[in-house]
């Protein structure tokens, strides 16, 4: 009995300093923001210093990460667990004012060059108003994208998302050819790294950017984790693009409107984008009836394609 | 002629090698791969470089008729094929890959399809 409780007591010691050297390499060794903003909470952080020593440092000093959550490499590949992602965009509400891509750019850090979601002004026949059609990647199903590459570079998760992890991809592009959608990009240039804590081309970081690698939406894999909402939901003053899981059969938008979505794709008759290809997205559409913005001025299409 | 013997041919030709004769200007590996390389894969690889040649021809083909029109179905739904093709190939190519020759060769023998893309 005592033996067993001195290993125990060995094991929460060994613990203690193991995850004080943790703390202190932080502290340390990354370049992290700190609260160093407001006053000392008098919690007191057990931490080893470069030297080895044993010290406390008030919590208010500790590291905060803005970036990289610590996620394996595994756990990246696998996804999160139980879930299986869905985004409904309805194209009645969206008004083309590009907030999502803009939202999407801030999220990961992309030049204003770069969208991984794009917003494009539609007109499908000279008699009927023009809307706007918002295409991030679609996460399908049965994705054509990760068949061909041939290093498994990107892959589909168990939660339905489409990642890519730019520490394996060679450039090839063959993804990017196989995409129906054409939502992929392709680094050509070194892209501007942002000044955080760290960089790592990995699935589940902000900035994944790496030169000759390609990249496109991942559904802010790195806020669901948090269980939270991409950016580009967030993002949308419409609330148009809606969220979630379609294991509990809920979507929710920027303004927090949870709704039951299997009863609004039934409803609403969405439709997914190319389903004749059999690629199976994880986006759906709603159609653009009873718009809920001012009328796109309309176009004669015909007459445009003419002259 | 052997059926081993046939393999090594249909090999060489994929590789726009004659035996016993030097690269060719056309062949899509020159330049990037020495010839000696190339016959330092083992006949599995080379077996399976005849097959995923193939289809690199048909999806440099596919990518072609992409850029000219985006729009076409078909094309799109034979690219589909194409991929469901690719998947294929993986456990093979996953297990050749860890031989740092072949790598090198496969590497260097989809240049061709990168530029088109």
């Amino acid at each position: 009995m005592q033996e067993e409780e001195n290993t125990r007591r060995s094991f929460l010691k060994a613990g203690l300093i193991t995850g004080a050297a943790a703390l202190a390499a932080g502290v340390v060794g990354c370049n992290s923001d700190t609260k160093t903003k407001g006053a000392l909470t008098g919690k007191k952080v057990p931490l080893l210093d470069s030297a080895g020593n044993l010290i406390y440092v008030d919590e208010v000093h500790m590291p905060v990460h803005t970036n990289f959550a610590g996620i394996s490499d595994e756990e990246s590949r696998k996804g999160i667990p139980g879930k299986k992602f869905v985004m409904v965009i309805d194209l009645a509400k969206c008004d083309g004012c590009g907030k999502c891509t803009k939202a999407c750019n801030k999220m990961h850090y992309l030049p204003p060059e770069k969208e991984w979601i794009t917003v494009k002004e539609l007109q499908d026949s000279p008699k009927a108003a023009p809307y706007f059609f918002v295409k991030p990647c679609f996460h399908c199903d049965d994705p054509p994208c990760t068949k061909v590459c041939p290093v498994d570079a990107t892959f589909k998760r168990e939660d339905g998302i489409v990642a890519i992890d730019n520490n394996r991809c060679i450039g090839c592009r063959f993804c990017m050819a196989a995409c129906p959608y054409s939502v992929r990009l392709f680094n050509w240039d070194e892209p501007v790294k942002p000044n955080i804590v760290e960089v790592n081309a990995a699935p589940e970081n902000a900035f994944q950017s790496k030169k000759g690698c390609v990249e496109k939406c991942d559904f802010c894999s790195h806020m669901s984790r948090k269980n939270e909402l991409p950016a580009c939901v967030t993002g949308c003053p419409m609330d148009a693009i809606y969220f979630g899981d379609e294991n509990e059969d809920a979507v929710t938008n920027k303004s927090g409107e949870t709704v039951v979505l299997s009863q609004m794709l039934e409803d609403k008759a969405a439709y997914r984008f190319m389903e004749e290809l059999g690629t199976k997205p994880r986006v759906y559409y709603l159609p653009p009836y009873n718009r809920q913005y001012p009328k796109p001025e309309m176009k004669n299409i015909n007459s445009e394609s003419q002259s | 002629m052997s059926e081993k013997q046939s393999s090594r041919r249909k090999f060489l030709q994929v590789l726009g090698v004659t035996a016993g004769a030097s690269l060719v200007n056309t062949n899509a590996l020159a330049g990037f791969v020495e010839h000696q390389q190339l016959l330092k894969l083992n006949p599995a690889q080379q077996e399976f470089m005849v097959r995923y040649g193939k289809w690199m021809d048909e999806f440099i083909e596919a990518i072609r008729i992409k850029k000219l029109y985006p729009g076409n179905v078909e094309n799109q739904k034979k690219m589909f094929f194409l991929s469901a093709e690719a998947e294929k190939f993986k456990p093979e190519l996953t297990e050749f890959m860890k031989d740092e020759t072949f790598s090198m060769i496969y590497k260097a023998s989809i240049e061709r399809v990168t530029k088109e893309i």
